[in-house]
């Protein structure tokens, strides 16, 4: 688009005013009341602002512009070329809002949509990259670095351009994609954990995600919502079966009772009296079988006590014979006894015999004679071992065969016979004598006097001779067994005599002998045992007699009190019976019991039992009812089969949607891959270049290089490198500058259009400002400028060093004093803040 | 004279056909009476002696007394001997507070219109004959035991026709794998001893071929279709019994509404052409038409289909599409939108290369897409 001429009629302070473009640099330079800022201002509204307006976008967008002190409308016609024919554009806000665009020689657009779909698609570029890019006021321009950066998302790609004449429409670069692609991935990923692989923090539909759900979320709540509402109505469904179960289950039971409780009430009546009459004809034949049997008994009574009593006194007599002949049995058994212990006696006086017969036989040996005997023995004994002490080793030998007599002791002398040489050795006890021949020889113990003791021991043992022979014993040993034998039969007679006397007990042998005499004369009888058992039978009877004498007794009493009499009881017995069959009689008319039952109460009983069964049942059946009328009532208005139906396509929009997941998963992979194997230039080397360029002669070749970060300069690179953040003012307006125009140039590339930069050198130093002019005037060679300034000399001097023109105008006053013109020392605004 | 039965079924009087338009479900929703208004019409020129609804004549047990009615009075029009109209398991009764059967009843008195609720026998001397039928109605919606047993014990005169009627799924013919739809079987019908059973329940015909013969059991199917898994055009039976018990049967088709699904895959122009043929041999007006097609075409099929969809949207009763067709994707397609060392080239023609996911080539060029439209 190459602008050619525009009119303000009205427009802010404007009354009416044109300005006429030309080709390449236009300077319009101007006092701050000029209008420049308004110019400006006119010129970004017809081209981007549409005349239609709401009231309160008119007043926020254009309020400003409207004539004051009371003006309605603005307005602003513009002629321009583009797209090799020229277009006259109308715009109007306000009371008489309207837009008009018309090609030379073509039919006018008049919808303010159509007009400005139109006027977008010949400016080519996006609103964000005019405003941004091509639009640059004074204050803006030293912003240019950051403001790109802010604005990179509206701004148009810049890709494309910076290829140049390598770009391919509609090409993508790997970023963009990239970013594309994780977007969508994130975007289809909103709210879905992936480790888990469900809704992130497992936030079900119970408490669902509202915001940030992504696609795969969202069907993954879809499907989950149909397949819980599809098991609440399998629930609800198999609720109502149950239910409808249970009733016909109890509908079933009612009919199997009903005949039976029905057919039961019509009878109740009838068996009620069956029943009484029933218990009542039992009554009167049980009472009749008792009279019966009375009349039969009674006049048998008497007779039968007569004959029991007969019985009785015939066993009482029995009774005491048996015990008489108990008695003498008994006392044979004791004579028995008697017999005994007579021949006990008798024995014992045998046995005395005998003892006192011994006793008598018996050696007495006094006492006082054992005594010395034991005295004797015992100092005989003393006197042998002394004797024994001093004893002698004797020893004799003869050359001739000799007899000698020998003497040891006071032993008895002995004759030996000695061979010739024979030696001859003994012991002898104190003394030994030798006679042979004539010759004796004595030989002493010196100890003691052994003489004394031989006198002494042949003196006891004399004495012990004399008593023995007294007492007429051999020895000690026998004088002591002929004493302890006499003590021994002395003591057995008195053992006897003893139990003799108490055999006799207290009586004398006499007396004894008499006893058993008389004893021996009484009759023999049975045996105890017979008797005794025989008596206890007759024991037994005698009291079943009393007793059932007794009982008759007793009846002929109790029936007497009765009935009076036998008279008296057939009258009853009559009675009864007549009763009785009446009873019957009414029995038959009766309706009967129905088979299985023994008796009326227990068909009433089970009867009972079924009614009341049948009403709990009825009872269960209506609340039954009301609990399905409340389950109908509560029906899920969509049926089992429709869910399902639902749920299949839900769980398969699900799996569509895990699958396009995959699938950018996938697609990012393969990208990466693809982006790791390129071995690219930089796409922005191009824009780096064309800054440099500028940036170059901008700074009368201080730097010759920069380095961007995206298409943001960061270092400018020459004798020294510096971070763009730590550029002077000066240098850092040049670089702005630079940077926009190598990319209005980039933007601008094959398409007419324009740049506007507003009074951009106001804080460069001369030399800079001069470089600047020059790249401008360079710039403009190929795109149309429009260049605002309030400086005269800076006017001047870019009209000078370049080809630049000062634009016609036709100048007309302005509206009055009530012009809300901005004064050009001021920086211009636009209260939309989207220009300059 | 042949004694005459009109055997329908599974009407579902109170569909709601709900995701259908206002204009479309009110079309769909009449068409159930109208279809019952056909049958009722042919029965009476037939002189059909017995109207058999062998359940299901109602979808719910929550059916507007309004449809009730209205379906009792074109009942009641049959001037045959009588309409027996068995509960089935979506109208099933369970005793007498059903409010569904109870407003039947009350609507039926006096009419020919017999509602069967009970096991019982109905036996009536038509001037073709003795006959009795032995009614089997569902007591709830679901059951794994089947309703007919009770008719073994029955006495069975040799000089009467005795016909069931029931309504349940039937092994190997239906579809009911967890035993839940009062399952019947050959067997059954066999100890049944009766000379043949009307039953209902499932929605397509049975005997499925042949006009003669004396078969175990009658399935009309539904007497007009209600969805678009119904892949026929509504089936009743027309059945006459000789006075030997010989049956001899023919299929009445009373529905005028059809549901169309095409499930085809399409690879070029000719097969939407193809399609166009096969579409236009429909009576539109009257279909309810849906596309699930699949497959692959390329810029000018695209344009094709699209301008097909367009058509069918305007000409059938209901046409929708949930095609899922992707865009001809080779590598001389891909070269023309990005030439050779781009990116996107790089990316599409590996990405074709996937065979196991063909798709992924068809997602990254729709984002590349999305990109350059922004």
């Amino acid at each position: 688009m190459k602008l050619k001429h525009i009119q303000l009629h009205p427009f802010g302070g404007v009354a009416d005013r044109s300005f006429t473009f030309l080709d390449g640099l236009n300077v319009i330079e101007g006092p701050n009341e000029f209008g420049k800022s308004t110019l400006s201002n006119a010129l970004w509204h017809v081209l981007f602002t549409q005349s239609k307006l709401t009231p309160s976008k008119l007043k926020k967008v254009m309020g400003r512009w409207l004539p004051k002190p009371s003006g309605d409308h603005v307005q602003v016609s513009l002629q321009f070329e583009a797209d090799g024919e020229s277009w006259t554009l109308n715009k109007s806000w306000g009371a008489r809002a309207e837009s008009s665009l018309e090609k030379s020689g073509g039919q006018s657009i008049v919808d303010p949509s159509t007009v400005q779909e139109k006027l977008f698609e010949l400016l080519q570029r996006n609103e964000a990259t005019w405003q941004h890019v091509l639009f640059v006021n004074q204050a803006e321009l030293t912003r240019t670095v950051h403001a790109l950066q802010e604005n990179a998302n509206q701004i148009e790609n810049i890709q494309p351009f910076v290829l140049g004449a390598a770009s391919i429409p509609g090409d993508i670069s790997a970023d963009d994609l990239q970013d594309a692609i994780d977007e969508k991935i994130s975007d289809h990923y909103g709210r879905w954990d992936l480790d888990s692989d469900g809704p992130q923090k497992g936030r079900g539909i119970g408490n669902p995600w509202s915001v940030g759900v992504g696609p795969l979320l969202s069907a993954y709540y879809k499907q989950e919502t149909v397949q819980a509402e599809y098991h609440k109505v399998i629930a609800h469904e198999k609720q109502v079966d149950s239910l409808n179960s249970q009733i016909r289950q109890v509908q079933e039971q009612l009919e199997e009772g009903r005949e039976f409780v029905e057919t039961g009430q019509e009878l109740r009546n009838g068996l009620a009296q069956r029943g009484s009459l029933e218990e009542k004809e039992k009554g009167f034949e049980k009472e009749l079988k008792l009279l019966k049997k009375v009349m039969m008994d009674w006049p048998g009574a008497a007779k039968i006590i007569e004959s029991k009593e007969g019985e009785y006194n015939d066993v009482s007599k029995s009774l005491k014979t048996i015990e008489r002949e108990l008695e003498i049995a008994e006392q044979l058994k004791a004579a028995e006894n008697l017999k005994k212990g007579y021949k006990r006696i008798l024995d014992s006086k045998e046995q005395l015999k005998a003892a006192s017969e011994r006793l008598a036989k018996s050696n007495s040996i006094p006492a006082d004679l054992l005594s010395e005997l034991k005295n004797l023995e015992h100092k005989i004994k003393e006197l042998q071992i002394k004797l024994e002490a001093q004893k002698l080793n004797a020893s004799i030998e003869s050359q001739q065969p000799k007899q000698v007599t020998i003497t040891r002791g006071g032993e008895a002398a002995e004759e030996i016979s000695l061979n010739a040489g024979e030696n001859w050795t003994a012991t002898a006890d104190g003394k030994v004598t030798f006679a042979f021949d004539d010759l004796s020889i004595r030989v002493e113990s010196g100890n003691s006097d052994v003489n004394q003791l031989l006198d002494d021991l042949q003196s006891a043992k004399d004495r012990q001779q004399e008593i023995l022979r007294a007492l007429k014993v051999d020895n000690i040993n026998a004088a002591v067994a002929a004493d302890e034998l006499y003590k021994k039969a002395f003591a057995e007679e008195h053992r006897l005599k003893g139990l003799y006397q108490a055999a006799l007990h207290d009586r004398s042998e006499e007396e004894w002998k008499s006893k058993i005499a008389e004893l021996d004369a009484l009759p023999q009888t049975r045996s105890i045992e017979a008797l005794k058992d025989e008596r206890s039978a007759a024991f037994q009877k005698e009291a079943r007699l009393k007793a059932e004498i007794q009982q008759e007794k007793d009846n002929i009493e109790g029936w007497t009190k009765e009935y009076k009499s036998p008279d008296s009881l057939t009258d009853t017995i009559i009675n009864t019976t007549a009763e009785h069959k009446v009873t019957l009689s009414k029995l038959e008319k009766l309706p009967s019991l129905p088979e299985g039952f023994n008796s009326v109460p227990e068909y009433f009983d089970k009867l009972d039992r079924k009614a009341a069964s049948q009403r709990q049942m009825q009872e269960r059946l209506g609340a039954f009812s009301i609990e399905l009328a409340e389950l109908s009532g509560a029906s899920p208005e969509k049926t089992a089969e429709d869910l399902r139906e639902e749920l299949d396509f839900q769980e398969r929009a699900f799996q569509k949607r895990v699958n396009e997941g995959l699938a950018l998963q996938r697609i990012k992979a393969k990208l990466e891959t693809i982006v790791a194997n390129r071995d690219e230039a930089d796409p922005l080397a191009n824009l780096e270049s064309s800054i440099a360029a500028y940036f170059s002669k901008l700074t009368s070749n201080r730097y010759q290089d920069i380095r961007l970060d995206g298409t943001a300069p960061v270092e400018v690179i020459g004798q020294h490198s510096f971070e763009t953040d730590l550029l002077s003012q000066g240098t850092a307006g040049s670089l702005a500058l630079a940077t926009r125009l190598a990319m209005a140039e980039l933007y601008l590339d094959e398409m007419d259009g324009f740049l506007i930069l507003d009074d951009p050198f106001t804080d460069m130093d001369p030399v800079r400002r001069k470089a600047a002019h020059i790249c401008l005037g360079k710039f403009s060679e190929n795109h149309q400028v429009i260049l605002f300034t309030c400086h005269p000399e800076h006017a001047e001097e870019i009209l000078k060093l370049t080809n630049a023109s000062r634009p016609e105008m036709d100048n007309k006053p302005h509206l009055g004093t009530a012009s809300t013109e901005t004064p050009d020392s001021e920086t211009p605004e636009v209260d939309t803040g989207r220009l300059f | 004279m042949p004694l005459k039965i009109l055997h329908t079924a599974d009407n579902h009087i109170g569909l709601s056909f709900a995701k259908y338009p206002d204009e479309i479900r009110e079309r769909l929703v009449e068409e159930r009476f109208l279809a019952l208004e056909r049958l009722v019409e042919t029965a009476n020129e037939q002189k059909v002696h017995f109207f058999v609804i062998a359940g299901d004549l109602f979808d719910k047990q929550t059916v507007a007394k309004k449809l009730i009615k209205r379906a009792v009075s074109i009942l009641a029009k049959f001037e045959g001997d009588s309409v027996l109209v068995l509960a089935g398991n979506h109208d099933y009764y369970e005793g007498s507070d059903n409010k569904l059967w109870q407003t039947f009843t009350s609507e039926a008195e006096g009419t020919c219109v017999i509602p069967l609720l009970k096991q019982e026998t109905k036996e009536f001397d038509s001037d073709a004959g003795r006959i009795c039928f032995y009614a089997c109605p569902c007591p709830s919606k679901h059951s794994s035991d089947h309703m007919i047993g009770w008719t073994v014990d029955k006495d069975k005169a040799e000089d009467t026709v005795h016909i069931g009627i029931a309504h349940g799924n039937v092994e190997g013919f239906g579809l009911d794998s967890d035993n839940r739809y009062f399952n019947m079987s050959e067997t059954d019908f066999q100890n049944s001893g009766l000379d043949s059973w009307l039953l209902g329940h499932i929605h397509v015909p049975f005997p499925k071929s042949g006009t003669t013969g004396n078969p175990s059991f009658f399935m009309p199917g539904i007497h007009t279709p209600d969805s678009i898994k119904c892949t026929h055009p509504g089936y009743a039976w027309l059945i006459e019994i000789s006075e030997s018990k010989a049956f001899k049967y023919e299929p009445l088709t009373p529905g005028a509404v059809r549901f169309v699904r095409i499930n085809d895959s399409l690879t070029d122009s000719d097969d939407v052409q193809k399609l166009r043929l096969r579409c236009e041999e429909f009576d539109l007006q009257n279909t309810v038409l849906n596309f699930q097609l699949e497959g692959r075409l390329d810029e000018e099929g695209k344009k094709a289909f699209k301008d097909l969809c367009t058509q069918l949207s305007n000409e059938c009763l209901h046409f929708s599409d949930d095609s899922i067709i992707a865009t001809v994707l080779d590598a001389a397609a891909i070269s023309a939108k990005y030439p050779d060392g781009t990116i996107p080239n790089s990316l599409l023609l590996d990405l074709l290369n996937e065979e196991e996911h063909p798709e992924d080539a068809q997602i990254a060029l729709e984002i590349m897409e999305s990109i350059n439209a922004q």
